[in-house]
């Protein structure tokens, strides 16, 4: 297990390094660069002051100078400062990350909440009514985008029984009511569309593995009908259905714009493309470095969940 | 067809009760007054702001020698009066006396002398050094005056001095960390959360009254939250989690027209942002006059500001706004309304009977969208192709800048003089010039006009350069986008300006109380 994380974390150094390359030269690749937003502002542009702030940025430079200033930095542990915000990028992502992490992990509830039950209820009453119903719910969670089936909820919940906020977000451990009063609508907006891929995905795996001859030899021995589902079928189902929710659960760390936009829910998505959108290089580097990151820890994650699920698979 | 126009947004007006609806009850004191803005802030920092966003939150907490009036013409702000020397290159501003910072220190001279100087050091980063960098030296004559001399003379000068961007705040605030500017405005900044909301809560000793003589502001604390989805806005309003919103979705117009729902005040007002094309003279095609004369006439302004706006916008042939100092009655707009035949024959005439096709940079926002895709399907009438490449803003501004583009569509707001927009973006060899247009002729006059200080000579210059633009065609006029707020009916006395500002002379955030 030690040499694993090991190996794991040695993994990490050419993705990091492969990481910056790529995202370094396709940001300075796009064409503008965060002197031509500034100054997209049309009373602001005047040759003195953008001189002044591509000196000031470095942009006058050689793009490998700028690479190696960068790296040297980060090297130090030094993120380096938003050009956009003007203040340092770590504690920008830092501020930013709670209201990602709490969706995140509300969403991923939600869709565990629906989609287990769905997937294995359409599994087991195969060609049913159930399956039919379970499936084509399923199908519509796919279809519908995020942002109408937000807008559809405020209206729903906030203007005609009002019981929720519209938007907004507030985090606190002694109200924690008001907390999931304004999580409420964004998870399930986000929960919904997860679950429909988990769904169909726990339908796949488990109609799969109800063939099998052990789930036979279950039901021969007379063992209780829940007991072959839950038991022995689900759990061997889930190793697939765990790789897909773990991929979900880091693409949602990574940021959800639309629902974020929605909801105005102060998340690491809108921080992103809010960068991407001002080219604003430290800030976009430093967050793409740090998704990296964590998009490594959740599949490592991910693995020791298999091995609890399967206790055949070995860490090595 | 301009009479009915006029009328039928005569119509609107009065069916939007504009003007003071909410006057007559008394006004009271206190309460949280929550704004529904569109955007977020990027930095509390007022030396540092881009972006309206920013400065909406800054004309709460931070005022400037000059303000705004409700035609977002330039009056006193902290400075009560000021002289111009007879060869227009020294200002010498006079400071009201007996306003004061947040931190209870009076604001003099010596404040005003520490701001400007703190824009133009190097080391602030303040974009908006490039503003006040024609200015050659700054004079404390004394405690409450102040003056600025300039290496040439320049009547838009005082414009530099505007709300929204020359914020005077107190040399304390320059660098504190976070950004926390200490203003004199009517609100004191109190805390921002990025993207859920900024605070600022009422200033006890602000210096202005309203008309009646009551002390303002009149609500205890405005809270300023960004719902970037309009529609979710709109519902935010309805719910009442916010009490005003900054603009409502075109489409919601004719519902909330018909039937306002419950507890919604809407309003409505002439504006001053403008749409446009714009037609590069530079390179490619549109050199030749006749193809740009041809776009003028294959576009319907009319049904094109209808289709864009919910026919709410207004066809116009002219940068400023009706009602506007600047704006002038007497324009004719011989390409007000489409004439396909004579488009078809500059055609022919140019040697393109057989189709045009055209470079179009077009950046990806909403209604920048809806007008080039508007344009292409109007123009594709008389054979001419809109080449779309869409990108977005920072792409936009370099490409534009370039002059990489052949029609290149977009919208501006109000410049609150005409030689920043008659100058800075026709003159040859200007940045904003982005058609490229070079006419010495035209060159001549505006930069006579920007030596001439009196309104009505200026006036003369600037109505003639209009008639150039019109005639060369490097920019060609659509029309112009009305302001359109809602409130909620609790909410009194609560009137923007021509840009929509929520603070302005004599009106807006400072002035509104709630009825609750």
């Amino acid at each position: 297990m030690r040499q694993y994380i090991v190996n794991r974390l040695l993994i990490l150094v050419p993705v990091l390094v492969l990481v910056s390359v790529i995202v370094f030269s396709l940001l300075h690749l796009i064409p503008g660069d965060p002197v031509d937003y500034i100054f997209a502002e049309e009373d602001l542009d005047d040759p003195s002051t953008r001189a002044m702030f591509e000196e000031l940025l470095g942009l006058d430079k050689p793009l490998y100078v700028q690479y190696f200033a960068w790296i040297g930095k980060i090297l130090t542990g030094d993120f380096g400062e938003s050009i956009h915000y003007q203040r340092s990028n770590l504690a920008l992502i830092v501020e930013r990350f709670p209201a990602t992490i709490l969706l995140t992990i509300f969403s991923t509830i939600v869709s565990i909440l629906i989609s287990i039950p769905a997937g294995v209820i359409a599994a087991i009453r195969r060609n049913t009514a159930s399956d039919y119903t379970a499936m084509s719910f399923a199908l519509l969670g796919i279809s519908i985008p995020n942002f109408w089936l937000g807008i559809l909820l405020i209206l729903a919940f906030s203007l005609y029984f009002p019981i929720l906020p519209a938007s907004g977000y507030e985090a606190s451990f002694t109200a924690p009511w008001t907390t999931l009063s304004y999580l409420i609508l964004p998870s399930i907006t986000l929960g919904t569309g997860m679950a429909a891929i988990v769904a169909r995905m726990t339908r796949s795996e488990m109609l799969e593995e109800i063939g099998k001859e052990y789930v036979r030899t279950a039901r021969a021995k007379g063992m209780a009908e829940s007991r072959v589902i839950f038991k022995h079928t689900l759990k061997n189902a889930l190793v697939p259905v765990i790789t897909v929710i773990g991929l979900q659960f880091g693409r949602l760390l990574g940021g959800t714009v639309i629902v974020e936009h929605v909801f105005a829910w102060p998340g690491v998505g809108s921080l992103v493309v809010g960068a991407v959108y001002s080219r604003d290089y430290p800030l976009v580097q430093a967050l793409i470095l740090i998704f990296a990151v964590i998009f490594v820890a959740v599949n490592f994650f991910v693995d020791i969940l298999y091995k609890y699920a399967n206790p055949r698979i070995t860490l090595e | 067809m301009v009479t009915k126009l006029s009328l039928s947004l005569a119509a609107l007006l009065v069916a939007f009760g504009l003007g003071a609806p909410n006057e007559g009850a008394a006004q009271k004191y206190g309460g949280t007054l929550n704004l529904g803005m569109y955007a977020d802030l990027h930095t509390p920092d007022l030396h540092r702001t881009v972006g309206n966003p920013t400065a909406q939150m800054g004309i709460l907490v931070a005022e400037s020698l000059v303000d705004y009036d409700e035609k977002c013409d330039i009056v006193p702000g902290l400075a009560e009066s000021w002289e111009v020397s007879a060869d227009g290159k020294a200002y010498t501003f006079l400071l009201r006396k007996g306003v004061k910072f947040h931190n209870g220190k009076e604001l003099t001279a010596e404040d005003v002398k520490k701001n400007y100087e703190h824009f133009l050091d190097k080391k602030t980063k303040s974009p908006r050094r490039g503003n006040f960098n024609s200015i050659s030296g700054i004079e404390v004559v004394d405690k409450y005056r102040v003056k600025f001399t300039l290496e040439a003379p320049d009547a838009g000068f005082l414009v530099k001095f505007r709300p929204l961007v020359a914020f005077i705040t107190h040399s304390d605030s320059f660098e504190s960390k976070p950004p926390r500017p200490i203003g004199t405005g009517p609100f004191e900044f109190v805390e921002w959360k990025p993207k859920q909301y900024v605070k600022v809560k009422r200033f006890e000793d602000y210096w202005k009254k309203d008309a009646k003589g009551n002390r303002l502001p009149f609500v205890d604390e405005v809270v300023l939250r960004p719902i970037t989805d309009d529609t979710v806005r709109y519902t935010s309003l309805r719910t009442g989690d916010v009490d005003w919103v900054w603009t409502v979705p075109f489409e919601q117009l004719e519902p909330i027209r018909r039937n306002p729902p419950k507890g919604v005040t809407p309003s409505f007002k002439p504006g001053a942002r403008w749409f446009y094309l714009n037609l590069n003279l530079s390179k490619g095609p549109l050199k030749d006059i006749r193809l740009r004369q041809a776009i003028a006439y294959a576009i319907d302004k009319k049904a094109l500001m209808d289709g864009l706006t919910w026919g709410i916008a207004t066809p116009e042939a002219q940068p400023y706004y009706p009602g506007s100092t600047w704006y002038f009655e007497d324009v004719e707009d011989p390409y007000r309304e489409a004439d396909l035949d004579k488009a078809r024959e500059l055609l022919k005439a140019a040697g393109h009977e057989k189709g045009l096709d055209l470079l179009t940079i077009v950046r990806n926002e909403t209604v920048i969208l809806n007008l080039a895709t508007l344009a292409q399907a109007q123009l594709k009438k008389v054979g001419i192709n809109l080449k779309f490449q869409v990108m977005d803003r920072a792409a936009h501004r370099s490409r534009q800048g370039k002059g990489e583009f052949d029609v290149n569509p977009g919208h501006l707001t109000y410049v609150p003089d005409p030689d920043g927009l008659y100058y800075r973006f026709f003159q040859s060899g200007q940045r904003n010039n982005y058609a490229r247009w070079n006419l010495p002729e035209y060159d001549e006059l505006v930069q006579k006009a920007r030596e001439t200080r009196d309104t009505a000579q200026r006036r003369v210059m600037y109505r003639k350069a209009l008639g150039m633009i019109n005639r060369d065609l490097p920019h060609l006029f659509l029309g112009h986008l009305p302001i359109f707020q809602a409130s909620r009916a609790h909410l009194k006395g609560m009137k923007t300006n021509c840009r929509g500002d929520i603070r302005w002379s004599e009106g807006g955030v400072s002035h509104a109380w709630l009825d609750k």
